[in-house]
């Protein structure tokens, strides 16, 4: 693969921000730089630069190249990381500005320069960013939900049964779910950790039961509570 | 070697299905597609074992989650054993299915297997509304009976309702239905164009004028009843302030990084997500760790649009979804079909 002067820059600060350790995670940052044939052949053996690196602008340079590493704790927070991104990558490029007005460097050196920490600063804000398109909702674990939660799905459903005309035993089985979780809310305390205490005994004989087996029994007063329950938020009435 | 961590891995367990939906972003649904459509498993009864394949995976690779669609994933008999294998090994599973397969019997033994989230489309309140956009009549009663199975083994639903011009006007109601049949959350997915969708552009891309309503309606919806409502196909700052829908969730494009869903199809191809036809490598080939390195991800993960060059929120929304870009406009870098269609109405944040 050819990779054109801005990619490889691009590509250099991925790979040294990957060195610095700057938190980016995952193995695939470390990948080294692939071999550039097309390097004239005076350039194809690295050179050691001329510069003086005792200076303050250079040192400068240095701690935003190991501050990168701070940057993929902020980045946690998407407004505040964001905010660090953009300040780290601004300081950078004044930093640079110091350093070739003070002609230590040349200008297109650092132009290039600022390409390659401006891609490590993103690619490292960019792995710990909080950002998805995929299920960015934290949808809870399964957990019976509570009464007035039912109560309301109970309504809704029955609601929505007329208006969108849906198939009866559909809406029968649908019912029957929310009355035996409403039951479930309606037994005492100490018969619901009776349950919980059943299901846990049997995950740590690391064989969970089928379904059918840890069915709640559900005593026919607790049924009747909750069908009554359901009846009179849906003013309908008996028989 | 060292392990990778990703949030989720998408992986496609077959190109087949059983519907005909007009939005599908399923690359090889589009119009004139030249390449292998997939194999028919309905047809054949028969499909090629899987169980290689997330070995592979999973030897280099730790995912929370372990996404499995199509196609139509359950035409694959062999589902629940892939399942099992899966949660056997770590990761949960989420299922991505249209539920018309998923019986009382199966729903229960893919539960039990291990299915941690069912994710279903419910496209309407009104039966004719979606089965026509499922091209598949009995569509609807199919989803609610499967939602009704779930509820009652115990499982988790998901709702994912996609806002086309057809149905955005339905919204509301359908996220009554949704919470009646016990979904614990919807994805607000805008109509994002790719696959068949692409000959339904015009007739299905809604307006921003749609969309924005939209949100209002299930911004109420959930704050009464307290459902989580995600939208998970990326909305452009410029055109739609998200500060104003404070109980919605919302994304952006995360290809490339730990929060990418890289998908990965029955023959091997890695791809960074299940919008684009961008075959990053085989994972019978190569390692996933050099599948997607960083100079492999440059050209999708680089890609901006000209018209977000200076705006302030271009490491974010990345002008929304490249994908679509792609599939579409044939470039990366193009203005995706929301955001070029309201151009006018954009209004970039400048840095």
């Amino acid at each position: 693969m050819r990779l054109d002067r801005r990619e490889f820059m691009r590509a250099v600060g991925v790979a040294l921000a990957g060195l610095t350790g700057a938190g980016c995670g995952g193995a695939a940052c470390y990948v080294p730089l692939p071999p550039t044939p097309s390097l004239p052949a005076g350039l194809a053996t690295p050179t050691e630069p001329t510069v003086s690196f005792a200076g303050a602008g250079w040192q400068r340079l240095r701690e935003l190249w190991y501050s990168l590493d701070a940057l993929s704790e902020k980045a946690k927070d998407l407004e505040a990381g964001q905010r660090a991104l953009e300040e780290l990558v601004r300081e950078h490029e004044d930093a640079l500005r110091s350093l070739v007005e003070a002609r230590e460097l040349n200008a297109n050196v650092a132009d290039e320069m600022q390409v390659a920490f401006s891609e490590a600063a993103w690619h490292v804000w960019r792995k710990g960013a909080p950002i998805t398109c995929y299920l960015p909702a934290p949808y809870p674990d399964y957990e019976l939900q509570g009464r007035s939660d039912l109560q309301r799905q109970a309504e809704l459903l029955e609601e929505m049964a007329k208006t969108s005309q849906i198939d009866e035993a559909t809406v029968a089985e649908a019912r029957a779910a929310i009355e035996r979780d409403l039951a479930y809310l309606t037994l005492a305390e100490e018969k619901r950790d009776a349950i919980r205490k059943q299901v846990m005994e049997a995950g740590d004989r690391a064989s969970w039961p089928k379904l059918a087996e840890i069915e709640l029994e559900i005593p026919p007063e607790c049924r009747e509570a909750a069908e009554i329950l359901v009846a009179l938020l849906l003013q309908r009435d008996g028989g | 070697m060292s392990r990778i961590f990703l949030q989720s891995v998408i992986l496609e367990v077959t190109r087949s299905c059983n519907h005909a939906c007009l939005h599908c972003y399923n690359f090889w649904s589009a119009p004139g597609y030249a390449g292998q459509a997939g194999l028919d498993v309905a047809a054949e009864g028969h499909c090629a074992p899987l169980e290689p394949l997330l070995e592979r995976l999973l030897e280099q690779v730790t995912c929370r989650t372990l996404v499995l669609t199509g196609g139509e994933p359950l035409l694959r008999p062999d589902l629940p054993q892939l399942v099992e294998f899966i949660a056997r090994r770590g990761p949960k599973v989420n299922l991505i299915t249209n539920g018309h397969l998923l019986s009382e019997a199966l729903t229960a033994r893919l539960i039990e297997a291990g299915v941690t989230i069912f994710e279903l489309p419910l496209l309407s309140f009104r039966r004719e509304v979606h089965d026509a956009l499922s091209g598949a009549s009995g569509a609807f009663d199919a989803v609610l009976a499967a939602l009704a199975h779930i509820r009652k083994h115990r499982g988790q639903a998901v709702a994912v309702f996609v806002a086309t011009k057809r149905n955005i006007a339905d919204l509301g109601e359908t996220l009554k239905l949704a919470y009646a049949f016990g979904a614990r959350g919807v994805m607000f997915n805008r109509f994002n164009p790719g696959g068949r969708g692409l000959a339904h552009l015009e007739e299905l891309l809604p307006t921003l004028g749609q969309v924005r309503e939209a949100l209002g309606v299930a911004e109420r919806a959930a704050t009464a009843l307290g459902l989580p409502i995600s939208c998970s196909i990326p909305l452009q700052p410029c055109l739609i302030d998200m500060s104003e829908y404070p109980h919605l969730w919302h994304g952006f494009c995360a290809a490339g990084s730990q929060r990418a869903y890289y998908t990965i199809d029955p023959s091997g191809d890695v791809r960074p997500c299940n919008h684009t036809p961008t075959v990053l490598g085989n994972l019978w080939q190569e390692p996933f760790a050099a599948i997607i390195s960083p100079e492999r991800l440059f050209p999708f993960v680089s890609a901006l649009p000209a018209f977000c060059a200076s705006c302030r929120h271009r490491a974010t929304c990345q002008g929304g979804c490249k994908a679509a870009a792609q599939v579409c406009y044939g470039d990366l870098s193009a203005e995706e079909p929301f955001l070029r269609t309201n151009l006018a109405s954009a209004r970039p944040a400048r840095a």
